[in-house]
C-alpha cells in the first residue's frame, strides 16, 4: 500500500513534520458578537468556526428536568473540500458527526448545572484537511469557554494513525488519511486522562491499538496546553480594558 | 409515540445490581445472550436472534452505473430499518439518531474495512456493476441491535449469490439460476460488532446489554472486529468517561467473542449448504418446525436463577427419594404435570417442554453455600435457624440426664462434697427435664 511513503527514511512526513508532531494550531476566541461564545480554530489547513448560544430555555417537549440539552449542528461549507459539496449538512456523515460532537460535549459540560435548558453549538468547517472532528471539538471547547459554560475540564481531540505498519503518527492530515491506513480519533479530558469519545474505521490490528491510542492521548495533552494558553491570553486581553491584566501579574 | 421514560428507581436498581456483579437476566457481566442463525430459502436472507432481539436481513442486487471515482468497483449499500414493530417508540421512515448511528457503524464495519470484494462485482468498467443492498429489518428490540444486525448482515452477505451474466458486445444477458449457477460474493474477512456498556464511572463494562441496561448505562462501546483480531470500526461514546485500560481489556475480549461468532456463522452456513445439497427443505419454514422462529416458543423465563444450584449429590438424592414430603419441585413435576418445568436429576438442569427454558448450573464459588442451605432445609423438614436453639436445649438436657444417671451410683459410695453438688445439679436438671418434657 501507499503506507510506505507516509514516513521518509529521515523520519519526515509528507508535510515535513515528524511522526509525533502536531500541525500548527492557531485560535481566537470571541470572533462573533451575536452568539454567547464563539471561536475560530486552525489546525494546519483545517479551519473551523464554532458558535455557542445558551444556556437558554429549552422548548417544552425536549426539556429535561435534570440536565441540559446539548444541541449541535455540524456543517461543512460547500467550498471546504476539493470537490464542491452539494449538501453542506444533513447527509449521513454529517449527521453522524453531529451525534458524535453531541456525545463528546455532553460528557464535558457539567450538564446537571443547567436543568430545563439548552445549549446550541454550531460548527462550520471552512476548510477540511483531515481531523475535522478533532478541530471541531477543540473549537467547540473554546467557544463554550468563551460563553462561560461550566466544563469539567478542557475536552480536546486528536487523531492518530499508523505509518509503515508500526510507527504511530499524530494528528494526520487529509492526504495521510486517504493514502494511509486506519485513523483513530480520540476526544479526551487530558487532566484526568479519561476518554470521552473514540472512533475509528478501516482495518487495523488490535495489537497496535495501545500504541496508537497512547499517541492520540499525548496529542490531546499537547492540544490542551495550547488551548489553555490561548484562553489565558484572551482573558488577559479582554480583561486589560478593566485592568485585569495588571492584577494577573 | 414517545419512549416511556425509565424511572429513577428502575435505573438505580440496575446500577446497584451491576455494582454487586449481578444482572437482571442472571447472566455474568461478560456473558452474551445465545445467538441463533437461520437462513431463508432465497439466497441472501438470514434471520438472527440474539436473546430476544431479532433482525431479518435480505441482500438484493441490481445492475447499475458505478461511481465516477471508482469505475471498476461495485457498490454496497447498507440500510437498517427501525420500524414500530421492533419497539413502539421507533417511527417508521424517519431517520432517528439511533438509525443513523447504527447505519454508520455498520457501514464502517463492512464498507470501510473492505470486507466485500467490490471489484469482483464489476461487469463492465464505467458502465455496469452490481449494486448490492443489504436491508436489515429489526423485528424486535431487546437491546444490542448493533451486534445482532451486524451478524445478520454478515450472514446474509456470506449466503448471497448474484446471477451470472454474459457480455456480448453491448448486450448484457443475465442468466437465471437454472441456466447458470449464481456466483457467491467474495468476502475478504468476516467482521462482526461486539458491544459493551459501561457503568460505575466507566470502571465496569458489561457485554451485550439489554434495553434497560443500555438505557441506564453511562457509555457504550462498539467494536467492529474480525476473526483475525483486526479492528474494523470502533465507537465509544456516552455521557461519561472511560479509562483506556478498560477499553483495551474489552477490545481483547471482543476479539475472542468475534472469533466465536464467526465460527458459529461459518458452521451455520455449512449446515445450510449441506441441507441444500442433500435436497432437504430449507428456509424459515424449517425454523417453524424447529420451534425457534415463532415468538411464543421463545425464552419465557427471562430471569435465570443463579443463586440456586440443583446439582444433586448422592446423599441428597437418596434422602429425597425416601422421604415423601421433602422434594417438592421434583415430585410435582415428574408425572402429574407433563407440561411443567422440572429438574433433570442427572444433569441438574431444569427441563421443560419449552425448549429454551433451562436452569444454568451455578459456578462453584457461591453454589456451595446455597446447596448446603438447601439440603439442610430439607433434612430437618423445614427447620431454620430459630429452631436451632430448641435443639441445643434438648441436647443439653439429655447430656445432664446421662450425667445424673452416671453420678448417682458414684455419689452413694463417694465423699460428701461431690454428692452435694451432684444433688444440686440433678435437682436443677430434674426440674428442667420435667419442664421441657412435661
Amino acid at each position: 500500500m501507499a503506507n510506505q511513503d507516509l514516513l521518509s527514511d529521515q523520519g519526515l512526513r509528507l508535510d515535513g513534520r515528524r511522526a509525533h508532531e502536531l500541525r500548527r494550531i492557531r485560535c481566537k476566541l470571541g470572533v462573533f458578537s451575536q452568539p454567547d461564545g464563539s471561536a475560530y480554530l486552525e489546525q494546519g489547513n483545517t479551519k473551523v468556526l464554532a458558535a455557542v448560544y445558551g444556556p437558554h430555555q429549552a422548548p417544552g417537549k425536549k426539556s429535561n428536568h435534570s440536565e441540559v440539552i446539548v444541541n449541535c449542528q455540524y456543517s461543512m461549507a460547500v467550498f471546504s473540500t476539493g470537490e464542491r459539496k452539494n449538501r453542506p449538512r444533513g447527509d449521513r456523515k454529517s449527521q453522524e458527526m453531529t451525534i458524535h460532537l453531541q456525545q463528546t460535549l455532553r460528557a464535558a459540560i457539567k450538564t446537571e448545572l443547567y436543568p430545563r435548558s439548552q445549549i446550541d453549538v454550531f460548527i462550520e468547517v471552512l476548510q477540511a484537511d483531515g481531523g475535522n472532528y478533532c478541530a471541531s471539538v477543540n473549537a467547540a471547547t473554546l467557544a463554550l469557554i468563551d460563553a462561560g459554560i461550566c466544563l469539567k475540564e478542557y475536552v480536546c481531540a486528536c487523531t492518530a494513525s499508523l505509518a509503515n505498519g508500526n510507527v504511530p503518527l499524530m494528528d494526520v492530515s487529509h492526504l495521510e488519511e486517504v493514502s494511509g491506513g486506519a485513523t483513530l480519533s480520540v476526544a479526551s479530558l487530558p487532566s484526568s486522562n479519561k476518554i470521552a469519545f473514540m472512533e475509528m474505521s478501516q482495518r487495523f490490528h488490535l495489537d497496535h491499538l495501545p500504541k496508537v491510542l497512547d499517541h492520540a492521548l499525548q496529542g490531546c495533552q499537547q492540544i490542551m496546553s495550547i488551548l489553555d494558553k490561548a484562553v489565558r491570553e484572551h482573558l488577559a486581553l479582554v480583561g486589560s480594558a478593566s485592568d485585569w491584566g495588571n492584577i494577573a501579574k | 409515540m414517545k419512549e416511556t421514560p425509565l424511572s429513577n428507581c428502575e435505573k438505580a436498581f440496575v446500577v446497584q445490581a451491576i455494582k454487586e456483579r449481578l444482572r437482571l437476566d442472571g447472566r455474568k457481566l461478560e456473558e452474551f445472550r445465545p445467538l441463533k442463525i437461520n437462513f431463508g430459502a432465497e439466497w441472501g436472507s438470514a434471520h438472527v436472534t440474539l436473546g430476544e432481539t431479532r433482525v431479518l436481513a435480505q441482500v438484493s442486487c441490481e445492475l447499475g452505473q458505478p461511481k465516477a471515482t471508482r469505475p471498476n468497483e461495485g457498490l454496497l449499500y447498507i440500510n437498517v430499518e427501525l420500524s414500530p414493530m421492533a419497539a413502539l417508540h421507533f417511527e417508521a421512515g424517519r431517520n432517528s439518531e439511533l438509525t443513523v448511528q447504527i447505519n454508520r457503524i455498520l457501514e464502517r464495519t463492512f464498507k470501510d474495512s473492505r470486507c466485500v470484494d467490490l471489484e469482483s462485482l464489476c461487469v463492465s468498467a464505467e458502465d455496469k456493476v452490481w449494486i448490492l443492498r443489504v436491508d436489515l429489518n429489526v423485528l424486535n428490540h431487546e437491546g444490542n441491535i448493533i451486534d445482532c444486525a451486524s451478524v445478520a448482515a454478515l450472514c446474509a452477505l456470506a449466503h448471497f449469490k448474484h446471477p451470472d451474466v454474459t457480455v456480448t458486445g453491448e448486450e448484457i444477458k443475465i442468466h437465471t439460476s437454472a441456466e447458470k449457477d449464481p456466483i457467491p460474493i467474495v468476502l475478504h474477512h468476516y467482521p462482526v460488532c461486539v458491544s459493551y456498556a459501561t457503568f460505575q464511572n466507566g470502571e465496569v463494562a458489561i457485554a451485550d446489554p439489554t434495553v434497560i441496561e443500555e438505557r441506564s448505562s453511562e457509555a457504550n462501546m462498539v467494536f467492529g472486529i474480525n476473526s483475525y483480531r483486526e479492528l474494523c470500526c470502533l465507537n465509544l461514546g456516552g455521557t461519561t468517561l472511560t479509562s483506556s485500560n478498560l477499553l483495551l481489556q474489552c477490545s481483547s475480549r471482543a476479539a475472542n467473542r468475534a472469533k466465536q461468532v464467526v465460527d458459529q456463522i461459518k458452521a451455520a452456513l455449512a449446515t445450510d449448504a449441506e441441507a441444500r445439497s442433500a435436497d432437504q427443505s430449507v428456509g424459515f419454514t424449517e425454523c417453524l418446525k424447529m420451534n425457534t422462529i415463532n415468538s411464543l416458543a421463545q425464552d419465557r423465563l427471562s430471569l435465570r436463577l443463579r443463586r440456586f444450584n440443583f446439582t444433586l449429590d448422592d446423599d441428597f438424592r437418596n434422602m429425597s427419594s425416601n422421604s415423601a414430603g421433602a422434594p417438592d419441585i421434583k415430585a410435582e413435576g415428574d408425572d402429574s404435570l407433563p407440561d411443567a418445568t422440572r429438574i433433570d436429576e442427572n444433569t441438574g438442569l431444569l427441563n421443560s417442554n419449552q425448549s429454551n427454558v433451562r436452569w444454568v448450573p451455578e459456578d462453584s464459588s457461591d453454589s456451595d453455600e446455597d446447596e448446603h442451605i438447601f439440603e439442610k432445609g430439607d433434612e430437618s423438614g423445614g427447620a431454620d435457624s430459630d429452631d436451632k436453639d430448641l435443639e441445643e436445649e434438648l441436647e443439653n438436657v439429655a447430656e445432664e440426664m446421662a450425667y445424673k444417671r452416671q453420678s448417682q451410683p458414684i455419689s452413694k459410695g463417694g465423699s460428701q462434697q461431690p454428692v452435694k453438688r451432684n444433688i444440686d445439679n440433678s435437682s436443677d436438671s430434674e426440674e428442667e427435664t420435667t419442664m421441657v418434657l412435661g
